[in-house]
């Protein structure tokens, strides 16, 4: 990908999760995805997170586990062990052929491509890789990217069901961790989430590791002063948590201008973790994807366009590609408003609809969204 | 309308001669103090063309109706409106060109 270029323009998901097919025609760098409650916008945001990660099983699971979708099976000692449930990636569960999930650009269809299959089904090279399975025909999940195969896990829900017989067969440990694969593996796209409750110290931390003392650092504070701090400074303290260590983890302390000590980051209030929290994850998605759930929660509108003009300018200089899902109408003006101010600032906002079962999005343009914000047209 | 916030049916005027107009129609007609659409004023034939394509993706519109000055030529006018609509919305009732005409 040339610097510069989006990395999604458009958008198709297929028999992923809630969605049987979603087609979205135009993206633009700064997306905001509105709708009801439930019709899927969360769902969306992990479609791309799967994109950009390749599929990877590491990402797959964190959703999964993320959102309780999981199975009970048991180990070779007889302790209960969580796996995912990847019947959960698939539309209604539906598990075959005619329904993989596909994820990627409109004109490069089943670029990623995830998929059940037979564990008998696959070479015999393959198939030696793993320990034998206790017994009958077994699935695997496959992922592929541009037909490169990524790599294949062992369906563990298939092996047990607690609820069924006393008999079950144990999941050796190896079998819950094995997979195999990442040839011809593309780069994934750097892609970072930000939820829509409150940050952790840790989640600040981890993304502060990654940009202190790089020029993204100013970013993060020109995004906390938004709210009139003048904040000097901010440092991570404290060691990192273990139980062997009288600690409380890695804390965030700031300096603000004319105060002689430092005062703990938590104290200045929610909505200043939040805004931290904003440019701190802006700042990391350099090149890549920035996810945001909710990105108005816990901001004033009063201070709304200033961010948005800030997300977009970065979004441009650092061409990261920014979601942000939202039900708040200052929110969507503030972008709109922004944009109109800047320079090719590429908003588009998209709705979800629910339509008879089915999903489908209404997109409006830049130029669309500014006519919407002047004439009081809703869009949400 | 009550909810003004957001509104159902939407009576688009191309200026504030026309939505007084038919808010006057409205209020001789009817002994609803109420008006039974909510106005708006889009202050030009071209901002409200422009905005007829967004009006339309609106998810709670039920009505739109569109008040506009037909001046000297109300075919091209009409046929304006007809292609910006047509260009939004994939289904669009064919009007018969020759009742326009009679109009």
């Amino acid at each position: 990908m040339t610097n510069g270029e989006l990395h999604l323009s458009n958008l198709l998901i297929t028999n992923f999760r809630g969605i049987r097919n979603l087609s979205i025609e135009r993206l633009g760098r700064v997306n905001l995805i509105t709708g009801l409650n439930g019709v899927g916008k969360t769902t969306l945001l992990e479609a791309i997170r799967v994109y950009a990660a390749r599929g990877s099983f590491e990402i797959l699971n964190d959703i999964l586990y993320s959102r309780d979708e999981v199975v009970e099976s048991i180990d070779e000692d007889k302790d209960i062990v969580l796996s995912p449930d990847y019947s959960s990636l698939f539309y209604e569960g539906l598990i075959h052929e005619k329904h993989h999930v596909s994820i990627g650009p409109i004109s490069d269809k089943d670029s990623l491509k995830i998929e059940t299959i037979d564990f008998e089904d696959l070479p015999q090279s393959k198939q030696e890789l793993f320990p034998k399975l206790t017994s009958g025909n077994h699935q695997a999940l496959k992922v592929t990217f541009h037909d490169a195969e990524v790599s294949v896990l062992p369906w563990l829900s298939e092996i047990s069901d607690l609820s069924v017989s006393e008999f079950i067969s144990p999941v050796p440990r190896v079998l819950r961790r094995l997979s195999f694969g990442k040839e011809n593996m593309a780069d994934p796209i750097r892609c970072e989430s930000l939820g829509p409750g409150l940050i952790t110290n840790d989640t600040l931390a981890e993304f502060w590791d990654k940009i202190v003392l790089t020029p993204q650092e100013n970013l993060s504070l020109k995004v906390i002063n938004l709210t009139g701090q003048n904040i000097e400074r901010i440092a991570v303290v404290g060691q990192k948590f273990s139980r062997f260590l009288r600690s409380n983890g890695r804390r965030f302390s700031v300096k603000i201008e004319g105060k002689e000590e430092p005062v703990p980051l938590k104290t200045l209030g929610d909505a200043i973790i939040r805004l931290y929290a904003v440019g701190l994850a802006m700042a990391v998605s350099k090149n890549g994807f920035l996810l945001i759930d909710e990105i108005e929660n816990g901001i004033h509108f009063t201070i709304q366009q200033d961010l948005c003009r800030i997300i977009l300018e970065a979004a441009k200089k650092l061409n990261v590609q920014v979601f942000a899902t939202t039900h708040s109408i200052d929110c969507i003006k503030a972008f709109s408003r922004a944009a109109s101010d800047g320079e090719e600032s590429d908003v588009a906002l998209i709705r979800l609809e629910d339509l008879n079962g089915d999903l489908r999005a209404v997109e409006y343009s830049e130029e669309e969204l500014r006519i919407a914000t002047n004439q009081h047209i809703e869009v949400r | 309308m009550k909810n003004s916030e957001n509104p159902t049916k939407i009576l688009l005027a191309e200026g504030n001669d026309d939505q007084h107009i038919a808010e006057h129609i409205w209020h001789s007609l009817s002994n609803e103090s109420q008006l039974p659409f909510y106005p708006k004023n889009t202050q030009g034939i071209n901002s409200l063309l422009s905005s007829l394509p967004v009006e339309l993706k609106n998810r709670y519109l039920q009505s739109l109706g569109i008040l506009v000055d037909s001046n000297a030529h109300p075919m091209k006018r009409w046929n304006k409106i007809l292609s910006t609509i047509s260009d939004s919305i994939p289904l669009i009732l064919k009007l018969d060109q020759t009742k326009m005409e009679r109009l």
